[in-house]
This record gives structure tokens, C-alpha cells and sequence, in this order.
């Protein structure tokens, strides 16, 4: 599976969004605000899941915060970043 | 519940405070305290309106004259605290003696290898803490708002002080949980405060009779790290003296599972957890706004400073889909 599509599976099963379905859950859509609209406790827990799955560690979020606006940016920061690249 | 965020005390209260410290004591400012209390307490409508809601649920059986005398008493003791910070442990002319409830079950959680989130409340005399904090030697990461109006910051000055303190500001990404969690990681103390909330997800908490709404995040922050979970207070209990109260609210096992009841459950002992020190210290109660104002019911929350900067601000709150949590879209 493509990073994109177990990003989506994560943000949806494991933070427990209801709202969209995989279907409609869009690479670009914003994942804060009017978007896919995760919070920063979201943000936290999706911070700990890459960690985890991807071995992607973020301590800070200043230089990273672009990276979190959409699956396809998180998923670049991932393929850019993950231990094994 | 979203704090109403408002300081009393201005800039040159402290100083004019410090001043009349130095040259009369301690005794002596709060003799000074007896001319400008009045005025706080039976002609400031802002301040008797905020402080209602809390005596009336605190002191349910009391007269109308009653509740004025705890009116009186609550509003000496907030102006007696702020002179005792002013003057000691925040300014370089002193530091708290501080009487520590079972002290060596707070040097064993101080000194455990975990993270530890302490959740703190705006009662009694909580900048003491901060001094005590640093004594684990551990860096101490306080996510607090820096209002630039405050007239008294929060510092390092106690020489005893060995540990280094960070504040993280929650009007930065995703409300600083990210830079918390990792502190949390590292073995670190994250102290927060758990009565206010000033945007972001709530849950509605029995308290006092009523039911208000508290900030989930500091349990969320536990919940997620593993990390240590104490509520903690520290009240004036006389000249210069201060008495330091703490409970562990629950230990890391009980987030097993990332259950997000345990925030649920966390927040609700923070809430008897603070009950039973106000049973105990009444009038060291300083959140001067009706927390009970909707009864925990949602669309107060909207103002958000957890708002991450660049990230969607949109202030439309929802429900959010898990049960008894609100949230704030956009947050």
C-alpha cells in the first residue's frame, strides 16, 4: 500500500474520524480547518503514529508544520525523511 | 469553558507592592492591602459578578451578608498571594518557604524516569511551584500563555532552582503538544494547567455541584507519551509560608489500550481532586469567571489559541464525534 493510502487509513481508523470516507478522502484536502479537520491533539497522536509505523521522528513542529497540510505533503515528508530512505 | 482571561493587577500595583515591601516588610504591605481591597471587593461589579458563581456553589448555605464576607475574604486572600508573588520567589528578594504534603512521594514522582504531566489550576499561590519544579533538576516545559500585559512572569529565581525551565507557547503549531509530547519522551516535566480552557477539545466534568467544562489536553498529553499524571497546587498559608498539595490523578497503565475514556476519567479526579483542596483553602480560588456559565454545553470554546498558525483558523465548532468531547473545527 502507497504511504498515501495508510496515512488515510491511519488518520480515519486510528484518530477516529467518521466524517469522510476513504473514497472521498483526497490527497490535497487540508487536513486542518475546513478540511479532513484534525486538531492539534490529532496532530499530536498522527506525530506519534509516523513515528512509530514510519520511524519518522518530529520534536518540533516549526520547520515541519508545511508538511502537515495534506496527506500528499505528510506522505513526501515521509518518503523524504522515514529511516530507511 | 474559555476562560475569560483577564489579569488583575497591573504593572505598577506590583511595583508600587515591591516598593512598599522593601521599605515596610511584608506585614506592613499587606496592612496597605486593607485601603485598596474595599474598592476590589464591594465597588468593582466586573470582579463581583466573576466571583459569585464560584462562592454560591462553594458556600451554598450562606446568607447574601455571608457570601459578601467570602466575598471579602477570597479577594484578600487573591490580593495577599499576588503581593507574596511579587515579593518573593518572583522578584530576586526572596524565595516561599513551602510546607510539601507527603514529600516523599512527590521526590519519587519528581525522580521517576518517566515523563510527568502536572496539571496545575489558578489557585493559591501556583508561580511558587515553579521554583520547586526545578529542585528535580529536570527541565520543566510549562505550556503558559505570555500575556504581555502580566504584570508578574514566571522565572527562574529560586537558587535552589537546578533544573532549566522551557515555556511553551500555546499559540504556536498545533498548541506546542508536539515539542510537549516529545519533552514527555525525553523524561521530562510538562506542567500545564487543567481549569482553563482557552479553546481546543473540553469535556464536562462534575464540580462543585454543576458540571463544567476542562481542557483534555493535559491528559491527552499523558495518554500519548506514557507519561506520569499529578495534579498539583500550592497555596499561601501565612506569611511568606506556602503549602504544597498533590495527587496522582492515574498511573501511565491506565491510558493501556489509548482508551480515550481515560481522559474522561482523568479530568473528572483532577475536578474531586480540586474540590477537596477547596473544602480545605475555600478562598484560594482565583478563576474569576463563571466556569458553570451553560452548565458544560457547547460554543464557548470557539476562541482558540491552540489555532495552528497557517493551518485553517476557522472558529466553527462542531461536536465532535466522540462522545462527551467538544472541539473546536480547525483547532
Amino acid at each position: 500500500m502507497c504511504v498515501e493510502n495508510e496515512l488515510k487509513q491511519m488518520i480515519l481508523n486510528d484518530l477516529g474520524i467518521k466524517d469522510i470516507e476513504l473514497a472521498d478522502f483526497d490527497d490535497n484536502m487540508p487536513l486542518f480547518g475546513e478540511g479532513v479537520g484534525l486538531d492539534s491533539l490529532d496532530a499530536v497522536e498522527l506525530v506519534i503514529l509516523i513515528q512509530k509505523k514510519y520511524g519518522v521522528k518530529i520534536e518540533t513542529i516549526d520547520k515541519q508544520r508545511d508538511a502537515f497540510a495534506s496527506v500528499a505533503t505528510l506522505a513526501e515528508f515521509i518518503r523524504t525523511n522515514r529511516a530507511d530512505a | 469553558m474559555r476562560s475569560a482571561g483577564r489579569s488583575y493587577g497591573t504593572r505598577f500595583g506590583v511595583a508600587f507592592f515591591v516598593t512598599a515591601g522593601r521599605l515596610i516588610g511584608l506585614r506592613g504591605a499587606y496592612f496597605l492591602l486593607y485601603f485598596i481591597v474595599p474598592y476590589y471587593t464591594f465597588l468593582r461589579p466586573s470582579i463581583r459578578r466573576a466571583a459569585f458563581p464560584y462562592l454560591t456553589r462553594r458556600f451554598p448555605e450562606r446568607s447574601r451578608l455571608g457570601l459578601e464576607l467570602c466575598l471579602w475574604r477570597q479577594v484578600m486572600e487573591f490580593a495577599r498571594t499576588m503581593v507574596d508573588q511579587a515579593l518573593a520567589g518572583i522578584t530576586d528578594s526572596g524565595t516561599f518557604d513551602l510546607l510539601v504534603d507527603r514529600q516523599p512521594e512527590l521526590k519519587r514522582l519528581l525522580a521517576d524516569d518517566h515523563g510527568l504531566v502536572l496539571v496545575l489550576a489558578h489557585v493559591g499561590n501556583w508561580r511558587s511551584l515553579m521554583p520547586l519544579l526545578g529542585i528535580s533538576g529536570k527541565t520543566v516545559n510549562a505550556i503558559l500563555h505570555r500575556d504581555p500585559e502580566e504584570p508578574i512572569s514566571v522565572t527562574w529565581s529560586d537558587p535552589r532552582s537546578q533544573g532549566t525551565l522551557n515555556v511553551i507557547d500555546p499559540s504556536s503549531p498545533f498548541g506546542g503538544l508536539v515539542e510537549a509530547v516529545a519533552a514527555l519522551e525525553r523524561g521530562e516535566i510538562v506542567a500545564i494547567m487543567g481549569d482553563r480552557s482557552w479553546g481546543g477539545r473540553t469535556v464536562g466534568v462534575p464540580f462543585l455541584g454543576g458540571t463544567v467544562r476542562l481542557p483534555v489536553s493535559p491528559y491527552a498529553l499523558a495518554r500519548l507519551s506514557g507519561a506520569r499524571l499529578v495534579a498539583i497546587v500550592s497555596t499561601r498559608l501565612g506569611l511568606g509560608r506556602c503549602g504544597l498539595y498533590f495527587d496522582e490523578i492515574l498511573a501511565p497503565s491506565a491510558a493501556e489500550g489509548r482508551s480515550r475514556d481515560f481522559e474522561r476519567m482523568a479530568a473528572t479526579r483532577y475536578a474531586a481532586f480540586m474540590e477537596a483542596f477547596l473544602r480545605r483553602f475555600p478562598y484560594s480560588w482565583f478563576n474569576f469567571f463563571d466556569m458553570w456559565d451553560g452548565e458544560g454545553g457547547s460554543g464557548r470554546d470557539s476562541q482558540s489559541s491552540f489555532v495552528p498558525t497557517q493551518m485553517g483558523t476557522s472558529t466553527n465548532e462542531r461536536q465532535t464525534r466522540r462522545e462527551g468531547e467538544h472541539r473546536v473545527r480547525g483547532e
